[in-house]
């Protein structure tokens, strides 16, 4: 995964030198709506957008120290343990709303606890349940936080 | 004089049953997530934070600030007990922490690491309320473009002082201004940077961002590492015993001194004093060869010096609404959320509050001292708690805490997505402080700069061209130079000490 023809500090600079541009748009959209050139909603996307630009074109330019060693991302079983959990947490979002609160919690609790610690089934699941009662009973009943819930058919 | 006053009011306000709970609770979870490897202040109040949202302003605060110490105390436990140090103003606290844990006398380390982080709170909030209320007077002369100076030249400041490129530290700030830009207009009342988006027009919610980058980005970090849970040393006695006091007294007073005073300072981090204290201990010491042996000095110094400048840092935050770290950046944002505008104008209109908080502070400190002791040994137990159920418990908690701000499923998917930029900006090093400060501070700033323009029609010089703004401008070129100074001191230091580069806190 090591990047060999463009160093991690260039993409950054790249993509600052990208979001500038977007904010240096967004400054012009919305320039007609402010009332002089530096009062305004646009005055600080304009700002923003011409600094960054700048600041990236530095760390574009920079030299870049031959001594210094980019990072690695994790490859192998780490990488796929850090994906598959994220990927529970986005899943997480899309199963609440179809299966609610305690159902959806229980199961990416299972996924996570297996994925990570590499427990049993059985200690997993068993885990699962206490913790996601616990969080039950702190965010649902004492905080009253309106989770989805299923609308049971009978 | 009226200080005290308002003081005395704000103890009699704290001493009611539920909020002494309030206080104790705050207290315990700070310091049960501060025990808990690799988890420090920011991640604490970062996991916490959803928790206290319920709540009153002044009890949501003051619970806050009772997380915020606690867990500036558990991170001295993992530093002495497994030279873990949560942070990097927690090194110097490893050098000799660690070996005195090694020779059996953890207790005596821990012991005095408490005692030390409670004088030095103490010490730290006396000058809060000494200096908070005159520099909150003075700040009161501040209009716009002063404001706006202050904020430019905190900013400045800190950006050079995280350990990395300024470069890098510049592009971290300004992404997180256009993070803070996104929602609708101050002026216009036009949404901005929503691309035809609907759920991005309430702009990102901070508290989920903050959690993505601090709680979430945590677990990634420790799957990373395969962190486990660690075997540490046994503890055999947690007080410290006559002779160990004696020899640490001095370092106390001076490491709370030396911290506070420099704390005030915008730039001058916990890491920096903790050094400072540490090589300043080193220096007057008759033996300055039992330093990274176990000497009790090299524990004392620091860890009063850490938490000296971590009470020093309420003062620009209370009176100016200026963080010094990025704890306290969230907890600005935390007082954001219950409606409150930190600065001169909260110890006019909400001075009540801001005193029953202060108190609060004093009584959190003594809870610690008394609670942490004799618990020692069950927050040492915690420790034990395997990564296989904590990065679960963290991961799940930071989903469910981001909903709960605004009961939106987008924030959690916002609190992910951040915890992912956060493990590549760490895995980068692209400094995570300035864009939490431009972050909580963008809004402020932005309305600030546009005031002052509209004063002055347009004409960017009355920044110069008045008195105050114009000195702070002098001031900053002033201290400017010191911090550079202190930082290029304690960056060499920590490389010294560790090998590696790491961020300042």
């Amino acid at each position: 995964m090591q990047i060999k023809f463009i160093s991690p500090d260039r993409i950054g600079a790249i993509i600052s030198i990208i979001l500038g541009c977007l904010s240096i748009f967004e400054a012009i959209r919305l320039f007609p709506y402010g009332n002089r050139i530096l009062t305004g909603d646009h005055t600080f996307p304009g700002l923003i957008g011409v600094f960054l630009v700048i600041s990236g074109g530095f760390l574009l330019f920079e030299r870049n120290s031959k001594e210094k060693k980019d990072p690695v991302l994790p490859r192998g079983r780490t990488a796929f343990i850090m994906i598959v959990s994220i990927g529970s947490l986005f899943i997480y979002c899309l199963l609440i709303e179809f299966i609610g609160y305690f159902f959806s919690t229980v199961i990416t609790f299972v996924c996570l606890i297996k994925i990570i610690g590499s427990y049993r089934w059985i200690f997993s699941i068993l885990v699962a349940g206490v913790l996601t009662t616990m969080l039950y009973f702190l965010f649902i009943v004492l905080l009253k936080t309106p989770f989805p819930s299923i609308t049971w058919p009978f | 004089m009226e200080s005290i006053m308002y003081l005395l009011h704000g103890f009699s306000e704290v001493l009611t049953p539920f909020n002494l709970l309030i206080v104790v609770m705050g207290s315990l979870l700070g310091t049960l997530v501060g025990v808990l490897p690799g988890l420090g202040p920011t991640s604490a109040i970062a996991i916490l934070l959803p928790l206290t949202t319920i709540l009153e302003p002044a009890q949501g605060i003051m619970m806050m600030a009772g997380i915020y110490y606690g867990s500036m105390y558990g991170g001295s436990t993992t530093a002495i007990l497994m030279n873990i140090p949560g942070e990097a103003s927690s090194v110097p606290t490893t050098l000799d922490g660690y070996p005195l844990a090694k020779m059996g006398r953890a207790g005596a380390a821990l012991g005095v690491a408490a005692i030390g982080s409670f004088i030095a709170g103490i010490i730290g909030l006396i000058g809060l309320v000494l200096f908070a209320p005159i520099l909150a007077d003075q700040a009161l002369k501040f209009g716009p473009p002063e404001y706006f100076t202050l904020m430019l030249i905190a900013l400045f400041i800190l950006f050079n002082l995280t350990g990395f490129s300024l470069v890098k530290s510049i592009i971290m700030g300004l992404f997180g201004f256009l993070i803070s830009l996104v929602g609708i207009g101050i002026s216009s009342g036009m949404p901005r940077f929503d691309f035809g988006v609907d759920a991005i027009n309430g702009g990102f919610e901070m508290i989920s961002v903050i959690i993505g980058l601090f709680a979430i980005t945590e677990v990634l970090k420790g799957l990373e590492e395969k962190r486990v849970s660690i075997n540490h040393q046994r503890i055999k006695n947690a007080y410290p015993n006559k002779e160990d006091m004696k020899k640490s007294f001095s370092p106390i007073l001076r490491g709370s001194l030396l911290g506070f005073f420099l704390g005030i300072l915008p730039g001058v981090s916990a890491t920096i004093t903790s050094f400072l204290s540490y090589d300043l201990e080193r220096k007057v010491s008759k033996s300055p060869e039992k330093f990274g042996n176990g000497a009790i000095e090299g524990v004392a110094g620091p860890e009063s010096a850490n938490n000296a400048t971590s009470s020093g840092g309420f003062i620009p935050l209370l009176a100016l609404g200026i963080p010094a770290s990025p704890p306290l950046a969230i907890l600005l944002a935390a007082l954001m959320i219950y409606g409150l505008t930190p600065g001169p104008v909260l110890f006019e209109q909400n001075s009540q509050l801001v005193w029953t908080v202060i108190a609060s502070m004093f009584i959190g400190n003594i809870i610690l001292l008394i609670l942490n002791l004799p618990l020692i040994g069950l927050w040492a137990k915690l420790t034990e708690v395997p990564f296989g159920i904590l990065g679960p418990v963290i991961l799940m908690v930071s989903v469910i805490g981001a909903y709960t701000v605004r009961n939106s499923m987008f924030d959690v998917v916002v609190a992910i997505t951040f915890g992912i930029f956060g493990y590549l900006f760490h895995k980068f090093q692209w400094p995570l402080i300035p864009f939490v400060l431009c972050l909580v501070l963008g809004p402020k700033m932005e309305s600030s700069f546009i005031q002052s323009l509209e004063i002055s029609s347009g004409n960017v010089l009355i920044f110069f061209q008045r008195p105050i703004s114009l000195t702070l401008l002098l001031l900053a070129g002033f201290l400017m130079i010191i911090s550079i100074m202190l930082m290029k001191r304690t960056k060499k230091r920590i490389i010294q000490e560790t090998g590696e580069q790491m961020e300042f806190s």
